[in-house]
């Protein structure tokens, strides 16, 4: 075992931090979270190869592998990125996967048509809550026993159109400043650019990708990836929360002391601080486990959402609390972290089924 | 980045079980049930014979040279068995620091017996009124001609009833600052002025109050300098390991499946929750004790790593045996010896004082606040 990046995977880590550090930050994601989405930002993903990094190369993506785009994932995740990164790498993929046609592929590929993964089944014909679907062109679903992807009449950049486009507040609206009433209020807690997309209509081009236990296999596996990218993503959003919590922590002075130095919050933080720790290593060993072909990468990938989703709900809760009534404030960045966090967690349902799935997978596997 | 599990550790692994299969049999565990003491002394000789008493001494020292790994997977093997090796796990914490700091006499009179299997030592750390705060200890080791006279007592000496020596830490200078004061002995049980009584617990195990009489040592039984009491309880608690803790995860999603088994209860939704819950855990507790052992491996310290391991592991026991014995209902609390919800009843006993022992979660909590988060240190005696 050795727990180091290895240069490759170091270059990787870093090279990222440093582009989220400089085009997501807080000012661009508070810029950003009307549409839940930032153009710019996903041009320069797109340019850096992000989006295809987990596709094979003699599919046209970079031939990278999951621990890839799980490093990509956790900075994306401490800068509250908004962008699709996940739902639009594990599409990509799943495409290459499917042997949809080459032209599909490379479109998903260049983030040119932005196309996106439902994580949960369609319900009635319509995929419900999609991460970016508010702004993505092309949705791949699972639609009864059909795996499909539906284009839309969508332009990318024209966050309030769309199909199925929300009609909440504040949509388009961009002028959500610290002292906005805003979107915080609204129907995307997360601003990730949710919205519900009909599967069948007129204006809609639908491809039949895998039928019946093809498209179930190919949906699941592509399910599981999200989960693996996700839960790295949560990752690196408990770890800033942490950091941020820390550090006003040390710098808030009451009482005579800094509050940093109370047991009554030393404790909960280091509580976090073991769960955050606990969560980058079960989904970086979740995509490792992948990326070597081991058959027990799904489950792992499972505890990895399930643990790193609660963990980031966790971190970013206790951010807020460890600012007092700042952090329940627009101003402060607690509540953007709090939001996106509860709202990735529930993005695949509800956490409860996800523990019920582990105890049966755990059940039927026996002690292990 | 690399998970790999090492082949041959694995194939270690494979050994360690085959030896509890042959070793922990249906009359050791009775024996362990009836006298509540978590040694065994003919299971320990079994292990001796192994040579994995001080597996990972060098091979000057006696032993296997084993590295991280290796260890790791004994001890993680033989806790999620439920072997008996409190006594022994003790005894290597202890020897380990006789190896380090020792004179060669000592080195000598200890090293080799212990890796025999034949000489078994107990922790005299805290007392009735210390608690965590161990260096406030007040047992005295007062100079008497060539040797000390030692007068106090000791509380939670386990194991001290099969015990050859107990490693005390007196108090030698009660002028001197609180964790200056303090040296490190090895007092043989067969001293005069020694006695004990038995302490009884919640999870059936037996433990002591050890009291010291005008007990008679030479200065051969001081372990390091005088004044160097703290620092050697330090350096020894840096020996504890990380790798036990997951392993009692395990045992308790292994006592549940059992169990569900035979109440056919496998299918029960809120169960599996649970259930689930506590596999996650198992999973990150694994791994937070891979790394701490890692980064002890790597030459990194990895001490407070082995602290994040030991709170996260045991407190997610505590919760899970809780949260499990609720799902067994007053069933599993009626449970008698053998029944399959036994085994959960008795991990939810033994978890109330897996949050306590080898410092508790909220000293460790403090700790990890300190020197993991950088926060400012907290006020306190």
């Amino acid at each position: 075992m050795d727990l180091e990046l290895t240069p490759d995977e170091r270059d990787v880590a870093e090279a990222f931090a440093r582009v989220f550090a400089r085009d997501s930050s807080s000012e661009r994601v508070r810029a950003a979270q009307a549409a839940g989405f930032d153009p710019a930002l996903w041009k320069t993903l797109a340019g850096m190869d992000a989006i295809g990094i987990a596709v094979p190369a003699t599919a046209g993506g970079s031939g990278g592998g999951f621990v890839e785009l799980a490093l990509i994932a956790e900075a994306a995740g401490r800068r509250l990125a908004c962008v699709p990164l996940i739902e639009a790498a594990v599409a990509a993929r799943l495409l290459a996967d499917a042997g949809a046609p080459a032209d599909l592929v490379a479109e998903a590929v260049s983030g040119e048509r932005i196309t996106v993964f439902a994580p949960r089944p369609a319900e009635q014909g319509v995929a419900r809550r999609v991460p970016a679907g508010s702004v993505a062109e092309g949705v791949i679903a699972l639609e009864g026993d059909e795996l499909v992807l539906v284009h839309g009449p969508s332009a990318p950049g024209d966050h309030g159109g769309g199909p199925g486009g929300r009609t909440g507040p504040g949509r388009g609206n961009d002028s959500v400043g610290p002292s906005g009433p805003g979107v915080a209020a609204g129907r995307d807690l997360g601003f990730q650019a949710v919205a519900d997309r009909p599967l069948r209509g007129t204006g809609l081009d639908r491809h039949v990708l895998a039928a019946g236990v093809q498209a179930h296999d190919l949906w699941r596996r592509a399910r599981d990836r999200w989960r693996l990218g996700t839960a790295a993503a949560c990752t690196g959003l408990a770890a800033e929360a942490l950091d941020i919590a820390v550090r006003y922590a040390t710098e808030r002075h009451q009482f005579g002391a800094p509050i940093g130095s109370f047991q009554a919050l030393q404790q909960p933080l280091a509580d976090v601080a073991m769960a955050a720790d606990g969560a980058r290593l079960v989904a970086r060993e979740a995509a490792w486990r992948h990326d070597h072909g081991l058959e027990s990468w799904a489950g792992a990938a499972a505890v990895a959402f399930a643990h790193a989703a609660e963990t980031a709900v966790r971190a970013a809760e206790l951010c807020l609390h460890v600012h007092g009534g700042y952090g329940f404030t627009l101003e402060y960045d607690a509540q953007l972290y709090l939001r996106r966090a509860k709202a990735t967690r529930l993005s695949a349902g509800d956490p409860d089924l996800l523990w019920e799935e582990i105890g049966a997978a755990t059940m039927a596997g026996g002690a292990h | 980045m690399d998970f790999a599990l090492d082949e041959r550790a694995e194939t270690f692994r494979a050994e360690v079980q085959a030896f509890l299969r042959e070793h922990l049999t249906d009359a050791v565990r009775a024996r362990v049930a009836a006298s509540g003491t978590y040694h065994d002394w003919e299971f320990h000789r079994a292990v001796a014979r192994q040579g994995w008493i001080g597996a990972g001494w060098p091979v000057e020292d006696g032993g296997q040279g084993r590295d991280r790994a290796d260890l790791d997977i004994l001890y993680e093997e033989l806790a999620a068995a439920g072997a008996p090796v409190e006594g022994m796990a003790v005894t290597l914490i202890i020897a380990e620091t006789v190896r380090r700091v020792g004179t060669p006499e000592q080195r000598e009179r200890i090293l080799g017996p212990v890796r025999e299997g034949r000489l078994l030592l107990s922790l005299g750390y805290t007392e009735p009124d210390a608690g965590s705060d161990l260096a406030s200890a007040r047992t005295r080791a007062v100079r008497d001609g060539d040797g000390w006279r030692i007068d106090g007592q000791k509380n939670f000496t386990t194991h001290a009833h099969e015990a050859d020596y107990v490693f005390l830490l007196a108090r030698t200078d009660p002028q001197a600052p609180k964790h200056a004061g303090l040296t490190m002995f090895l007092v043989p049980t067969s001293a005069e002025g020694f006695s004990l009584t038995p302490v009884h617990t919640l999870s059936g195990e037996r433990t002591n109050l050890t009291f010291y009489s005008g007990v008679q040592v030479g200065d051969d039984a001081r372990i390091g300098g005088v004044g160097q009491g703290w620092p050697i309880v330090s350096l020894a608690l840096a020996f504890e390991r990380g790798g036990e803790f997951a392993a009692q995860l395990r045992r308790l999603v292994h006592a549940t499946v059992t169990w569900a088994h035979a109440a056919r209860r496998t299918g029960d939704a809120r169960l599996l929750r649970r259930l689930g819950r506590v596999a996650a855990a198992t999973e990150v507790a694994r791994l937070l004790g891979s790394q701490a052992t890692w980064l002890r491996s790597a030459a990194q310290a990895g001490a407070v790593e082995g602290a994040m391991a030991k709170v996260y592991g045991t407190e997610a026991l505590l919760a899970g045996a809780g949260a499990l014995l609720d799902a067994a209902g007053p069933d599993g609390l009626a449970a008698g010896p053998g029944e399959p919800a036994a085994e959960l009843q008795h991990l939810y006993r033994e978890a109330q004082i897996s949050t306590l022992y080898g410092g508790t979660s909220e000293v460790l909590r403090g700790v990890i606040a300190e020197r993991r988060l950088g926060l400012p240190r907290s006020r306190r005696g």
